[in-house]
């Protein structure tokens, strides 16, 4: 602890000196309209206002000032944040990182991310991620936000994790947390973190303890998504009254599938075309025994949902019970391919997730999804593969 | 169907305040048992190896005393059997997780049933250098008290790493033989009526070079000899060189995910004590990694049908026919994954009819963060997920299921549940490597009360549990269980419910194969039909009890009918309380 407090100390002298030294008014003008405003993922700054900035540093930079790398970064922010960014990574190369103050780096890794360019943002994140200073909590907070959506998933499992201990009454960090693991399906763990959300959010918490029930359905916690059911019915009834599907999950995952159908009935009303309340209605059906319900019911939900192998499973069973044996076998071919074409997304994921280097996974995974139409998905997986060779991670410091 | 994923997104953009950019991907399919072989990267950033492995960690030990209201009395450790995974030595190769079973079996004809324990064995370098180590035959000395006779019976060979057994007379010369399964072989012991055993695997014709796991006798040909199916899991070799990790990135043992499954086998007994492949002619060559198997009649055409389990992939059910004509039907009958299509990690598996309707019901355990699967039998022309209905859904999702039977072990006449809990990795930071066994007593068809809390102090600290075999070892009437562990001693737990009116039955074909394997025999109990079935294979690579105990509402004799594997149904009657009935094929009343 000692150790840690010498070094905050050391580095918030170093950033009052920088400061206090750096008196050029250009460039603190510049530094008030660009980086305080780019302090978190807000709004990009009026164009206006970048018009400004870029006229006093370039008046900054002809005067030959002492901080002429930070003006050069605030001034590739200015291009990112008027899109008229194009080399900027080649322009990069001839800054001297190290120079420039953490926050000004965290403000470029912002506008970078914000202007699509994704290698960029991670490097200058990664630069910003080894320095241990004042501003480390905004550092880790982009960091999180600019890995999560470049898919290095173990790196935003470490930056949240100390985010956390920096401010341990904040949720936002356990909810990042709880939305990596549960794009994993790893529902325990979805569980353990929401439950640290749970306890950071002020209020009745209403929604959220409403989505925790159903992270506890999926992670088979029967009996205790059973008690929060009861306790969010006593408290706020009109709320529970306002989950029906919730309720039919819960009544069906406990064995009382007559039950829930009323509650379907009602999810359904609401929304005719709910997928997952027609996969469950279907499901219902067949197990009792009405199968031709069974079929309508699936066959809605294979519309709805082409890619969802889990539907297809079922209808197929459905088919084979009702006797249409070669529409079952069909569904079941569905079934396969689908299945397979997932379980590589899956397998390829995995190695891409635990190996940012892995180049190969990542190429595939964008050809994969850009066949079936997924194009926000491919183009998550071309960022990614954008990253490569940038350097260490900030996990591995 | 990941609902909730829109509201995490919403999290991500809060975060973001206005981020930018799509939406992160959802993973698309659940997460694969097992550990995954992550790729070495060149940057070091995995944390470190832990060293010290489970079982040298200081871990609850002590058992709470025993009540008068437990199921079973305190567990009795047989001197010397402890399998031995060869963990010790910091491999961490997949052959270390799959553990062993047992096999209860009257090997000296004495009427009371011995204990068989395959022992694993030990790695060490140069490499992957890996061994046998001795199996152990215990003789019933009544009382629950045994004596080593592996030496003197000539079965402690330790040329093989062994993981199963199974029991079956395959020379129908009355005495039961005994098949041993394990790593790059298999052991065939023919039982030499004096209380010895002779190693015939190669003279009969067996080579089973591959990794070999479950193993199920059955007369599928209906020929008069037992047939021997033979699981195999993986296609696997040792890499002292290999490194996997598990999802906190920890060096763990490797999971089966990485490596390609191996097929299974099917020997066709000849009838002069040799057998032959016809694996690829009967179908059931399919690439799996295979565990449990069980052969019944599911469809009640008189031909046994099989029913495997697999890690990580889809089940097999194989409808059988004459001639070895297997048919594939797991996915029509929607027994190949879970009830919405996801193949699961299955090891223990036994069958039994659960809701008293008459017809054999599928159970098996799965991995941790699955369900385990009870699967209803529709009469015969497919199966519905019960899971959910009988309420034993998420009851075991924090556990890997190994060894499990359903039994009645409370003689109320329905058939309860012991599961045997054990992770296979070692530093799991989600499951606990040891874990609590569990016990569910059956609610009358409809549902199961987990009763783990008054199964009794085997109950009350977690092991890492394998095999389960179960059987009636002091002839009480009452089935008493054994529970093989991963480097720990094994257990036999004694049921101590007491069993009042009871018989028990012990059939003897003589128009199929003497043990009648796959038998259906009925009793009627006041209003009720019990119908259980000869399935001497059962509980993770392990062999049970062949023989049938029936409870009794009274005290009178009692009837039962028996539908033989030759085709014949005879009842025999005026049978005597608490004591064990010979039925042979030929003696009783046909209808």
């Amino acid at each position: 602890m000692a150790v840690a407090g010498m070094i905050v100390l050391v580095a918030v002298s170093f950033v009052g000196y920088r400061y206090a030294t750096d008196v050029e008014p250009q460039l603190v003008e510049a530094r008030r309209l660009l980086v305080s405003r780019t302090a978190e993922f807000e709004s990009p700054v009026p164009s206006r206002l970048v018009q400004r900035a870029e006229e006093s540093l370039r008046t900054y930079l002809k005067r030959s000032g002492r901080s002429q790398n930070s003006a050069k970064l605030l001034l590739l922010i200015c291009r990112w944040q008027s899109g008229t960014a194009q080399g900027a990574s080649q322009e990069l190369d001839q800054i001297n990182l190290t120079e420039c103050l953490t926050t000004e780096l965290v403000s470029a890794a912002i506008a970078a991310f914000q202007a699509s360019d994704f290698p960029t943002a991670d490097r200058l994140i990664t630069v910003a991620l080894e320095r241990q200073d004042t501003d480390r909590e905004r550092t880790l907070r982009a960091a999180a936000v600019i890995r999560f959506d470049i898919g290095r998933r173990e790196d935003v499992l470490a930056h949240c994790r100390e985010l956390a201990a920096l401010a341990p009454t904040d949720p936002r960090p356990w909810m990042l947390i709880t939305s990596v693991f549960e794009g994993r399906g790893d529902w325990s763990s979805v569980v353990e973190n929401y439950r640290q959300v749970l306890t950071r959010t002020a209020g009745e918490k209403l929604e959220e303890r409403s989505i925790m029930i159903g992270f506890l359905l999926q992670s088979g916690n029967i009996e205790e998504a059973r008690r929060e059911f009861d306790a969010l019915n006593k408290q706020a009834p009109e709320v529970a009254k306002a989950l029906p599907l919730l309720h039919a999950r819960l009544l069906f995952q406990e064995g009382r599938a007559a039950q829930a159908l009323p509650y379907l009935s009602q999810a359904l009303r609401d929304k005719p075309d709910d997928h997952e309340a027609l996969f469950l209605k279907g499901r219902i059906q067949l197990e009792r025994g009405e199968f031709a319900a069974a079929i309508k019911s699936l066959e809605r939900v294979v519309e709805l949902e082409p890619l969802n192998h889990e539907s297809r499973y079922v209808l197929s069973q459905a088919y084979h019970r009702a006797g249409r044996k070669a529409d079952g076998e069909k569904m079941l071919a569905a079934y396969h391919n689908i299945e397979v074409f997932k379980r590589r997304l899956y397998d390829l994921e995995t190695m891409a997730n635990s190996n940012p280097q892995d180049r190969q996974s990542r190429v595939e995974l964008v050809k994969m999804f850009e066949e079936i139409g997924g194009q926000a998905k491919a183009e998550y997986w071309r960022r990614s593969l954008g990253q490569q060779g940038t350097g260490t991670t900030g996990a591995q410091r | 169907m990941n609902r909730f994923w829109p509201v995490m997104v919403a999290i991500a953009q809060c975060l973001a305040m206005n981020g930018c950019g799509p939406a992160p991907v959802p993973v698309p399919a659940p997460p694969p048992t097992g550990v995954s072989r992550a790729i070495e990267p060149a940057l070091p950033k995995y944390p470190p190896e832990i060293t010290e492995l489970p079982h040298r960690k200081p871990r609850l030990t002590t058992m709470r005393a025993p009540t008068a209201g437990d199921w079973f009395g305190s567990p009795i450790a047989p001197a010397g059997v402890v399998y031995r995974d060869g963990n010790e030595q910091g491999f961490y190769t997949i052959l270390e997780s799959v553990g062993g079973g047992s096999a209860l079996f009257d090997y000296d004809l004495d009427g009371d049933l011995d204990l068989f324990f395959p022992q694993g064995g030990t790695l060490s370098k140069p490499g992957v250098t890996i061994r046998g180590l001795p199996s152990k035959l215990l003789r019933n000395d009544g009382n629950y008290a045994f004596t080593d006779v592996t030496e003197m019976a000539g079965v402690g060979a330790a040329d093989l790493y062994t993981h199963g057994c199974s029991v079956g007379d395959y020379d129908g010369d009355g005495f039961p033989d005994l098949f041993v399964t394990g790593y790059g072989g298999a052991h065939l012991f023919r039982n030499s009526q004096d209380g010895t055993f002779a190693d015939v695997t190669a003279e009969c014709g067996l080579a089973c070079p591959m990794w070999n796991a479950g193993s199920v006798w059955a007369d599928f040909d209906r020929d008069g000899t037992l047939d021997l199916f033979v699981t195999t899991y993986l296609d696997w070799k040792p890499d002292p060189a290999e490194i996997c990790r598990n999802d906190a990135l920890i060096r763990d043992d490797c999971g089966p995910n990485v490596y390609p499954g191996a097929r299974d086998q099917m020997w066709r007994g000849r009838g002069d004590g040799t057998f032959e492949d016809v694996s690829k002619r009967c179908g059931v060559d399919i690439p799996g990694r295979g565990f449990g198997a069980a052969a019944v009649d599911l469809n009640a055409d008189g031909w046994l049908d099989l029913y495997v389990v697999n890690d990580i992939q889809e089940n097999f059910l194989f409808l059988g026919a004459a001639d070895f004509q297997f048919t594939s039907v797991a996915h029509a009958w929607g027994v190949a994954a879970s009830p919405t299509g996801n193949p699961q990690g299955s090891m223990g598996l036994d069958v039994g009819d659960f809701d008293g309707d008459g017809w054999p019901d599928l159970w098996y355990t799965n991995f941790t963060e699955e369900d385990n699967s009870l699967y209803r039998n529709v009469q015969g022309s497919s199966f519905v997920d019960a899971t959910i209905r009988t309420q034993i859904a998420g009851k075991s999702w924090k556990w890997v299921g190994f060894g499990t039977v359903l039994e009645d072990f409370n003689h109320d006449g329905w058939l309860d549940i012991v599961i045997a809990n054990g992770h296979v990795q070692y530093h799991s930071v989600k499951s606990l490597y040891f874990q609590p066994a569990q016990l569910f007593e059956n609610q009358k068809g409809t549902q199961f009360r987990e009763v783990t809390a008054t199964g009794g102090p085997y109950f009350s600290v977690p092991h890492a549990g394998r095999g389960v075999a179960s059987g009636d070892i002091n002839d009480d009437g009452a089935v008493d269980l054994v529970i093989s562990h991963q480097n720990d001693p094994a257990a036999v737990l004694p049921n101590q419910i007491p069993a009042e009116h009871w018989l028990r039955v012990q059939l003897v074909a003589t128009k199929s194969a003497r043990e009648a394997i796959g038998a259906r025999v009925v009793m009627q109990a006041g209003d009720r039909k019990l119908v259980r079935w000869i399935r001497r294979a059962g509980g993770y690579l392990s062999a049970c009890d062949p023989r049938i105990v029936f409870p009794l509402t009274d005290d009178k004799p009692a009837s039962v009918t028996v539908h033989w594997p030759s085709g014949a149904t005879e009842t025999f009657t005026q049978l005597e309380q608490r004591t064990t009935h010979v039925l042979r094929e030929g003696a009783g009343k046909t209808d």
